[in-house]
């Protein structure tokens, strides 16, 4: 029996905002526990909370890139119910009139597929619970730190258009890397400021109905995502073909052991008891504003790789390479622009190569040499003045903080090429007296011998000849006399 | 309106309330009289229309202030260890 996959995430994405989204305190991940936090925060009796202006425009600006529309009055909503964390009892988010509602991301493996959004909303975090002692020992209670309690996030809801654990991977990546091109968030999985949930079902192939779906909590990251959901589809497969039900439920993935293991079923569905939050107007939104903000808007990444791929003409794969970070995707484009006549191609070639390469080993853009100089060193192969080996070594001089011409290094490190053909030809003559036989050898008809006797003279000229001259000298002498 | 028995048991217990059947039977009339006595907001239904909606909310800027000092947060804590409070274990999955 074949199965259709149906997958749809839930994403929180947390604000790059200084201050939490209903008061005053700052918030940055590591800090000392219960270190930042105040009456708002910690929900203490009469404490009223005051929306941040700041989160409402990032949270327009990811809307915007994501295509959704913005609803002109969202309203906020206390979402009931108790748990530790959670020090008011309630949280405050937006239910029946979120912030934004539709919009669509491409994928970046495959652009043609677009993942549709369901609804976009404002709303804030809770504090962390430990289960561990700090330094990892057991403890039979759990801690509470309420640092986090108030943090700004928005929540992304997909509709459910993933149809594989790839793609849903593909779709987390796609959307970090528009949160980070947009500066709406840091978006560090690891830190915590982009964490995700998954919904999953299958549904044998001729069925046109959707399967039970279960929802695996908290992946925090790219490769847990696919991990988790490849598990969890296998998972539900082998319980139907065993003439079992999938239940709904949710579930956490253990990283450890890669499996997913049942954390509590929806039968006793929470009963979050939403109500519009007293304390809060509602937010409404005029066009002056998301017009402003949509002037604010840089190019998202899958235009770039569009523009890419038709005004530089390089393949899409290229495009997606060369527009991975904001920073590198401008760098790449100036180097075009002022590349004049070299071919596009080899221009490509170099960036997502030599480039790549170094700026791994650099880790920081800061690093990297000027465009103006990377364009040079291009001019340079491409005028023949120096070969792509030394040009090679050239550009790994050209990194850190390095500001000198790459002519200029060329001629320190003694690797212009020599096109003087007198000087070639001097060597070309001492080569042909100091190997007789090969060149008998040669004149026999054993052409191939050739290359051995470039090598001599290249040998000779510490590498500086032109290899193409040396090559036109040698051959013209050797068949002369 | 009328709550059941049921109706009074189920918002108990999200109100993690543990009542006694004596103080459900009670609380099921008593609740109904104060939700009956909300409806009667449901006749000003036809001047509400009248009222301007709401304004919007105030927003303020990405202005940092001050927190609570850590003393004063640690000593709300009826149990602690370092810098965190205790509460007792919560069920991670069943």
């Amino acid at each position: 029996m074949e199965f259709n996959i149906t997958i749809g995430l839930e994403v929180h994405v947390q604000l790059k905002t200084a201050t939490k989204i209903f008061c005053g305190c700052k918030y940055f991940f590591g800090a000392t526990p219960n270190t930042l936090v105040c009456p708002v925060c910690l929900g203490l009796p009469g404490a009223l909370p005051v929306l941040n202006k700041k989160a409402v425009d990032l949270a327009i600006k990811i809307a915007l890139s994501l295509g959704a529309q913005i609803q002109e009055r969202s309203v906020f909503a206390r979402k009931n119910y108790f748990y530790p964390d959670l020090p008011k009892g309630y949280q405050i988010s937006q239910f029946e009139y979120p912030l934004a509602i539709g919009g669509e991301l491409p994928l970046t493996d495959n652009p043609k597929k677009k993942i549709r959004i369901k609804r976009l909303h404002l709303e804030e975090d809770a504090g962390k619970l430990l289960h561990e002692l700090p330094g990892g020992i057991k403890s039979s209670d759990s801690l509470v730190d309420f640092n986090r309690c108030g943090v700004p996030l928005v929540e992304i809801v997909t509709e459910p258009d993933i149809s594989s654990p790839q793609e849903a991977n593909d779709f987390l990546q796609t959307l970090h890397q528009m949160l980070i091109y947009t500066q709406t968030s840091e978006a560090s999985l690891e830190k915590g400021s982009l964490r995700c949930d998954a919904n999953v079902s299958i549904s044998p192939s001729h069925s046109s109905k959707l399967g039970v779906k279960t929802e695996i909590k908290n992946l925090n990251s790219f490769k847990f995502l696919q991990k988790a959901l490849e598990y969890e589809i296998d998972r539900q497969v082998e319980v139907i073909r065993s003439g079992g039900q999938v239940i709904q439920e949710t579930r956490r993935f253990d990283a450890r052991t890669g499996k997913t293991y049942p954390m509590r079923t929806k039968e006793e569905a929470h009963d979050y008891r939403y109500f519009p939050e007293p304390d809060l107007p509602p937010l409404e939104i005029t066009n002056q504003r998301i017009k402003e903000i949509a002037m604010t808007l840089p190019e998202l990444p899958w235009q770039k790789r569009t523009r890419f791929v038709n005004h530089y003409s390089m393949t899409y794969n290229d495009a997606v390479i060369l527009t991975s970070f904001r920073e590198l995707a401008i760098y790449c484009e100036n180097v075009l622009r002022k590349a004049g006549k070299i071919e596009h191609k080899k221009i490509v070639n170099w960036l997502k190569t030599e480039f790549i390469k170094e700026l791994r080993n650099y880790k920081d853009f800061k690093y990297a040499p000027s465009e103006a100089n990377l364009v040079k060193l291009l001019q340079l192969i491409e005028t023949g003045r120096i070969s792509h080996t030394a040009a090679k070594e050239i550009f790994e001089k050209m990194w850190g903080n390095n500001t000198k011409d790459p002519e200029q290094l060329a001629k320190e490190m003694k690797l212009l090429q020599i096109k003087d053909t007198t000087t070639i030809e001097e060597w070309v003559n001492e080569v042909i007296s100091s190997y007789p036989q090969q060149i008998e050898d040669y004149r026999k008809g054993k052409k191939k011998i050739i290359g051995f006797l470039i090598g001599k003279v290249m040998k000779l000229s510490g590498g500086q000849a032109d290899p193409r001259l040396v090559r036109e000298l040698l051959s013209k002498k050797l068949n002369s006399n | 309106m009328g709550f059941t028995i049921k109706d009074i048991a189920y918002i108990a217990k999200l109100a993690r309330l543990e009542l006694s059947e004596d103080e459900i039977e009670q609380f099921s009339s008593e609740l109904s009289k104060v939700v009956d006595y909300f409806n009667q907001l449901a006749l000003f239904e036809e001047e509400e229309k009248e009222i301007k909606t709401l304004p919007s909310v105030l927003e303020r800027d990405d202005n940092i202030s001050v927190s609570l000092s850590q003393e004063i947060v640690l000593s709300l804590f009826p149990s602690r260890i370092d810098n965190f409070l205790v509460v007792p274990k919560v069920r991670k999955e069943e």
